[in-house]
């Protein structure tokens, strides 16, 4: 840090991070630097298409380092704590100075945390938390061996990024199924906590329209079911309110949770999860040089990487007020997006904010081709980069 | 048991990835690749080890060797099973 140019430190180099520290360059005098434990970036929407060939994981990795523009700062470190109050951040390795801090170091995926749940994947063929690329990648292989009886995906009762993408899993594994002509020995079913499939309020266009697609095609919704245990023995899924489901293949949702590193070893999550900021500024309630955005931010909107695209924008204008001493801007309003695949070359496109739903509930053959052809695209060459010419 | 004379015949990166992350990412190859085939598993966690050495007995797999590369540890597992 010097008198004139402050550092920044950005945590997490996913999309939230990249995109932000890109944009921060850009737009102040400032040192930006981003920290992360590891330094391959997935495109993590591509986990539900790799099963079924729409998508290879190989072609949707990218080299952190090379993501991030030349003056921004990267450095491989684990963080173990946060102390704001010292404006500073430990890592293994060393620590860290800030005037400002961005965190978005997105959830912790624990399919520990349900028993059985990992051990299944270690120990069987039936069972695959595909929001691990690992195991997203491995299912291809048993979607195209399972031959019939039930395909089982359960959704956990802590809150989910890409809350779209058990949906859409079931959705394109019935299509699977179908076109190999096992559709007769075949049930599809999905498990969720709450009574709902998709959501209410902003939602509920979206949800009446997948209630139709699924009733169209045999596809059984099981509400108020919350995983207890995994028995990959007798390959049964129990859940607390005393219900089971047999399988033959299971694909959880691993429940996720707020790193530990920030729970236990900051004040920053106010005694929660996630990053106690304000749902509209995106800055932190209790330290004003702190902002969170992405899936570590404690926001009441659904966690994609489409909304912390639009919390991007609005940290960066946010920092930038901050350093020049003025007021943050209210501008978030909840945006998020989320394109629901039903089947090859069909899409809805879910757009909604904290108020209202904003698309249209249509399914289109060019929602589809936006969802596979061009966002991946945009989301590695211009949105990562730091631009966003789209509206 | 010389690390030079280990040969992996996939290479797997998990640095970076926190448990149960490199675990997951082995038993993934595992499930991919022939028997007698030697994964090379690299990883920054120190519960990694422990992790590999139970799953590897309990599947019927091996753990040949961990060799500390300073950042990292390279775990080589010959996948029997």
């Amino acid at each position: 840090m010097t008198a004139n140019r402050p550092s920044v430190l950005v945590l997490g180099a996913g999309a939230g991070g990249t995109m932000t520290a890109n944009a921060l360059r850009r737009r102040l005098d400032a040192d930006v630097t981003v920290i992360d434990k590891g330094r391959t970036h997935r495109y993590q929407p591509a986990y539900y298409l790799i099963p079924f060939d729409y998508m290879e994981l190989a072609d949707q990795e990218r080299d952190t380092r090379e993501l991030l523009h030349d003056e921004v700062s990267f450095v491989e470190d684990e963080v173990t704590g946060i102390d704001p109050d010292d404006r500073r951040v430990e890592g293994e390795a060393d620590s860290y100075e800030y005037d400002v801090l961005i965190t978005a170091v997105g959830n912790d995926r624990r399919p520990d945390a349900v028993p059985g749940m990992l051990e299944g994947w270690n120990r069987t063929d039936s069972v695959y938390p595909f929001y691990h690329a690992s195991a997203a990648a491995a299912l291809g292989d048993a979607v195209d061996e399972f031959d019939g009886g039930r395909f089982l995906v359960t959704v956990p009762d802590t809150p989910i990024k890409c809350g779209g993408a058990p949906l859409k899993l079931t959705m394109l594994m019935e299509e699977h199924i179908r076109k190999r002509g096992l559709r007769d020995d075949a049930e599809l079913v999905m498990t969720k906590p709450g009574a709902e499939v998709f959501g209410t309020g902003p939602k509920a266009p979206y949800q009446e329209r997948i209630e139709e697609i699924w009733d169209e095609r045999d596809i059984t919704f099981v509400p108020e079911f919350t995983v207890s245990e995994v028995d990959y023995e007798e390959q049964v899924v129990r859940s607390a309110e005393g219900d089971s489901l047999e399988y033959d293949l299971y694909a959880p949702v691993p429940p996720q949770y707020g790193h530990e590193f920030v729970v236990e070893n900051s004040p920053l999550t106010d005694g929660g999860e996630y990053v106690s900021v304000d749902d509209n500024t995106l800055q932190h309630e209790t330290y004003p040089e702190v902002f969170a955005l992405g899936d570590n931010a404690d926001v009441p909107t659904s966690r994609t990487a489409s909304a912390a695209r639009k919390q991007s924008h609005v940290v960066v204008d946010n920092v930038e007020r901050y350093l020049d001493g003025r007021s943050p801007a209210p501008d978030y309003d909840g945006y998020t997006a989320c394109p629901i695949l039903t089947e090859e070359g069909k899409a809805m496109i879910a757009e909604f904010d904290y108020e209202d739903s904003i698309s249209a509930p249509i399914v289109s053959r060019l929602n589809w081709f936006l969802d596979v052809n061009v966002i991946p695209s945009l989301y590695w060459n211009v949105w990562m980069r730091g631009y966003d010419p789209v509206p | 048991m010389a690390d030079t004379q280990l040969e992996a015949d996939v290479t797997v990166n998990a640095v970076g990835s926190s448990c149960p992350g490199p675990l997951m990412e082995l038993v993934g190859n595992a499930k991919d690749v022939d028997p007698g085939t030697v994964i090379r598993l690299q990883s920054s966690n120190e519960g990694t080890e422990p992790d590999v050495a139970e799953w590897s007995e309990e599947s019927g797999n091996e753990l040949l060797d961990v060799v500390d590369r300073g950042d990292h540890w390279d775990l080589y597992v010959r996948i029997d099973d």
